[in-house]
């Protein structure tokens, strides 16, 4: 009698098991969650784990700033009225600068000269169109419109960040953000400049800036930050910032003990034997 | 199974005691016809006295004996049961008929039936096999009292002495007066001369309509005018093989032939039938009787348009150029302009609205001005007033319709434009929202797969997609308006069609004929039963249900069910958003019109033989 090839959990498979076979490993897991569920006192989350949640929140805390610099820049643009085009030429230097030092085989493709050039000449051609878009629409709605999409885009890319390629909806919404807010802009060149400084902060230099180094995060805290006190005062600046800190140092351990106590067993077998994408090919 | 005899509801088979029988006291005996597939027919009666020296064979039979003084019949047959029937007047074109006659062409009638699951269960039904023979008797038994003179004047040419009912005697006074008239030498060349008239006008109606319908070009489903004409043409096509068909005299002979035959078949005695020929008769009157109402509603609509010319051709002149051009000017410029409150994008109003401006400022300079010139008004005015009086009313409103959609082509033109407009932009758009969700249409699988994007793609895409929504409620504007334009001059255009349909396909005769004379239009039979006290038997009495009202208008029906779903259905609607466009093909729509006209008109050589054959 030969042996028979291991068993595989895909489903579209002709395997030489019955139908009813039960593979050891589930009835494995079956037990191991059973022990775990009965000593209820000694129940821990490893430090791995504790660290791994810690790191999600700062994450988001992370997301949310890059954000925040959509906001930043169009106020600067078009509530100070100040010069788009240094920050532009300033901005662009340092994305080239830190593109050519980090020459990753996996982003080459990503940004190369002729797709950066595209991006360009499509921008340069289509800023006086955008500009004109939605000039009869009242500012408020689009201030709405704005607001309900900077929901959805932090919510798409803090759900479906992989391997430090942005999704594609997540680039898209924030393309469409910033379409919609560059109405509002007087002239073509602010809303190319206001466009490029958008895509370039959001997009190409989260990909090239790995999440661990502590200048970057630094740097786009202190730049919010006194953002925020020349803008709304110290008052509210104080206020953001130790909503923040609850957020950073308090939350994670609620969350922590959340899940040692109350968080219920129900879903577990379902998310750690069954596939969470389908496996299709 | 009891066996049916049919009796003919006449006051000889009741009172014949008291003519002859009671004075030779011989008991009466009912003579019957029956061939293989059908019922017993009572022919005739006749004294018993007689049949002592004559054998009566096959065809016929004894069915019933009477004694003198005694009411009811004494059956020879198994299990009896009767039903009376009142003989139909085949002069008069009255028959039974178990099912409706139909007042549409046999080749037309395929694609007019109504929606299947209405008759599913009626077919199968129809396919038991009892049911079938059963429907095969009656259906055949029907053909013999429908020719029911025919047959009894067989009997009483076979067997003198047999008393049938009384014949209505066929030579009269009109009768042999055209008998010596078309013995005469004026009569023969007259006929002559009016036979190759009628092939000549035959051969010219039938190339225009050819030349109406070259497949290349079908001119018909352009023009509501040349269809006119067409169908005009076709109906002239159509009179020569009616009329032949009708004046078909040998039907009657016939039958007389396939009584002597010993062993006679199913078959032959259906295509005898005289009554096939009936609906022909109905629709050749009709078609007649429609051509002359519509030139007398011509020249009664003709005389009023002529009193009041001056006033009509003033107010045409003002209403069509407020509708054709001051509004439509206001339409497309009250759009760019921000309407009822809505933003659009104000660069592309702008220039959409400054395009069709363009477009009525050169269309009125170019044609519609003239067109709607007082003079050239009344120069139209004139040439439909003429043609009402000449050919009829239908011809001039046709020209009207033509007239108007002349003067609509800008406001086509506009949806045409505005709509491709749309329908691209839904395209891309619907394109773009996949390319926004990440997503790219598979078209080996198709299906919609996740796919990444490079960067540029993304971007130029999302720009694109971003633009294209901010722009579609400003092209939505102007493409609905149009629209809403388009759906009105289709729906003038319609109702005027509508009234054409009606001069020229009403069904007057028939429903004339129903009013005067139900029985000749049968719509099925009935078979009662009879409440008679004296009989010992069931007594049923067999009767003729008149035609619906409702299947009289069937084609109109449909027609109103296919301009439904053509122009007002929810189909339509959901064309309208997806930005397809709504064409209707003009001969497609009244092919259900035509029902009473065969699809090919029929060749000169054809009919000339058809028609050398009658003479």
């Amino acid at each position: 009698m030969t042996k028979r090839p291991p068993w595989k959990r895909l489903l579209w498979l002709k395997q030489e098991y019955p139908d009813n076979y039960t593979d050891p490993s589930f009835i494995n897991l079956r037990a191991k969650q059973k022990v775990e569920s009965t000593k209820k006192s000694d129940r821990k989350l490893s430090e791995a784990a504790r660290s791994q949640i810690r790191l999600d929140f700062i994450s988001f805390y992370q997301t949310v700033l890059n954000t925040s610099f959509i906001y930043i820049t169009f106020t600067y643009i078009y509530y100070y009225g100040h010069d788009s085009i240094p920050p532009t030429i300033f901005l662009s230097l340092i994305t080239l600068i830190i593109s050519r030092k980090k020459v990753d085989p996996l982003l080459s493709s990503f940004m190369n000269v002729k797709s950066s050039l595209i991006i360009t000449f499509a921008m340069l051609t289509l800023s006086p169109v955008l500009k004109s878009l939605s000039k009869t629409t009242a500012s408020d709605s689009i201030w709405t419109l704005s607001f309900w999409l900077t929901l959805w885009y932090v919510f798409v890319i803090s759900s479906t960040r992989t391997k430090q390629k942005p999704s594609n909806l997540s680039t898209n919404i924030l393309v469409a953000l910033v379409a919609v807010l560059s109405s509002r802009l007087s002239t073509t060149i602010d809303v190319f400049c206001f466009l490029l400084i958008c895509i370039q902060l959001n997009i190409i230099l989260p990909s090239y800036l790995s999440a661990t180094s502590k200048v970057v995060p630094m740097i786009s805290n202190v730049i919010v930050y006194s953002f925020l006190n020349v803008t709304l005062g110290w008052i509210y600046m104080l206020l953001i910032f130790l909503v923040s800190v609850f957020y950073i140092i308090v939350l994670p351990k609620w969350f922590i003990y959340w899940k040692i106590n109350y968080h219920k067993r129900d879903n577990d077998l379902l998310s750690t034997w069954d596939a969470r994408t389908p496996i299709l090919d | 199974m009891p066996n049916y005899i049919f009796w003919p509801y006449e006051s000889l088979f009741e009172n014949f005691a008291t003519q002859e029988s009671s004075a030779t006291q011989e008991p009466q005996v009912a003579l019957a016809i029956s061939f293989q597939e059908t019922h017993f027919v009572v022919l005739g009666v006749c004294s018993s006295k007689h049949l002592r020296e004559v054998n009566i064979r096959p065809p016929y039979s004894i069915v019933a004996t009477r004694d003198v003084g005694d009411d009811a019949w004494d059956y020879k047959v198994h299990k009896p049961c009767n039903v009376h029937f009142r003989i139909p007047k085949l002069k008069f074109m009255q028959f039974y008929s178990s099912d409706p006659i139909s007042l549409i062409i046999p080749e037309k009638e395929v694609g007019l039936h109504s929606s299947v699951s209405e008759t599913l269960n009626f077919t199968k039904l129809e396919e038991h096999s009892r049911y079938r023979s059963d429907n095969r008797k009656l259906k055949e038994t029907l053909n013999i009292i429908n020719l029911f003179p025919a047959y009894s004047r067989a009997l009483g040419e076979l067997y003198p002495f047999v008393q049938t009912s009384p014949e209505i005697s066929g030579k009269t006074m009109f009768n042999s007066i055209t008998a010596r008239i078309s013995s005469t030498y004026v009569y023969k060349l007259t006929v002559k001369i009016s036979l190759y008239t009628t092939l000549v006008v035959c051969s010219i109606a039938s190339f225009i309509s050819s030349l109406l319908n070259y497949s290349h070009f079908q001119l018909v489903n352009y023009s509501a005018f040349v269809q006119q004409i067409d169908l005009r043409c076709q109906q002239i096509c159509y009179f020569p093989v009616q009329y032949e068909r009708i004046n078909k005299k040998d039907t009657i002979r016939k039958v007389g032939r396939r009584v002597k035959q010993e062993n006679p078949n199913g078959e032959s005695s259906h295509s005898s039938m005289p009554c096939i020929y009936y609906p022909d008769y109905i629709l050749f009157y009709n078609t007649v009787w429609l051509i002359i109402n519509d030139i007398s509603f011509g020249l009664i609509l003709g005389a009023v348009l002529t009193e009041n010319r001056e006033f009509l051709v003033s107010t045409c002149h003002k209403v069509l150029k407020f509708f054709l051009y001051d509004s439509l000017k206001m339409i497309t410029t009250l759009l760019a302009s921000n309407p009822f409150g809505i933003k659009l994008n104000a660069e592309l109003a702008n220039f959409l609205s400054e395009l069709f401006l363009w477009v009525i400022e050169f269309s009125y300079t170019a044609f519609i001005k003239f067109l709607i010139d007082p003079e050239t008004l009344s120069n139209l005015f004139t040439l439909t007033i003429y043609m009402m009086f000449l050919v009829g009313c239908s011809f001039a409103v046709s020209l009207v319709i033509d007239f108007f959609a002349v003067l609509s082509f800008p406001i086509y033109i506009f949806y045409r434009i505005s709509s491709k407009l749309y329908h691209c932009q839904l395209n891309i758009m619907g394109s773009l929202f996949n390319l926004f969700c990440g997503k790219k249409k598979n078209v080996l699988r198709n299906r919609v797969d996740h796919n990444y994007f490079q960067l540029d793609q993304l971007l130029l895409g999302t720009l694109l997609f971003i633009i294209l929504v901010f722009l579609t409620p400003t092209v939505m504007a102007f493409y609905m308006s149009y629209t809403i334009l388009r759906m009105l001059t289709i729906t003038i255009e319609i109702s005027l069609e509508a009234v054409i349909a009606l001069i020229n396909h009403f069904p007057l005769f028939a429903l004339l004929l129903r009013l005067k004379d139900p029985k000749r239009l049968p719509g099925g039979i009935s078979i009662e039963l009879k409440t008679t006290s004296s009989c010992k038997h069931t007594t049923l009495e067999l009767k003729n249900n008149p035609i619906k009202f409702k299947s009289m208008f069937k084609p109109y029906s449909l027609l109103l069910a296919q301009i439904k779903a053509n122009y007002f259905s929810f189909a339509t609607v959901r064309q309208i958003i997806r930005g397809e466009s709504i064409m209707v093909n003009r001969n497609k729509l009244y092919y259900v019109l035509y029902s009473a006209l065969p699809s090919k008109p029929l060749g000169a050589n054809d009919l000339y033989k058809r028609l050398t054959a009658q003479a």
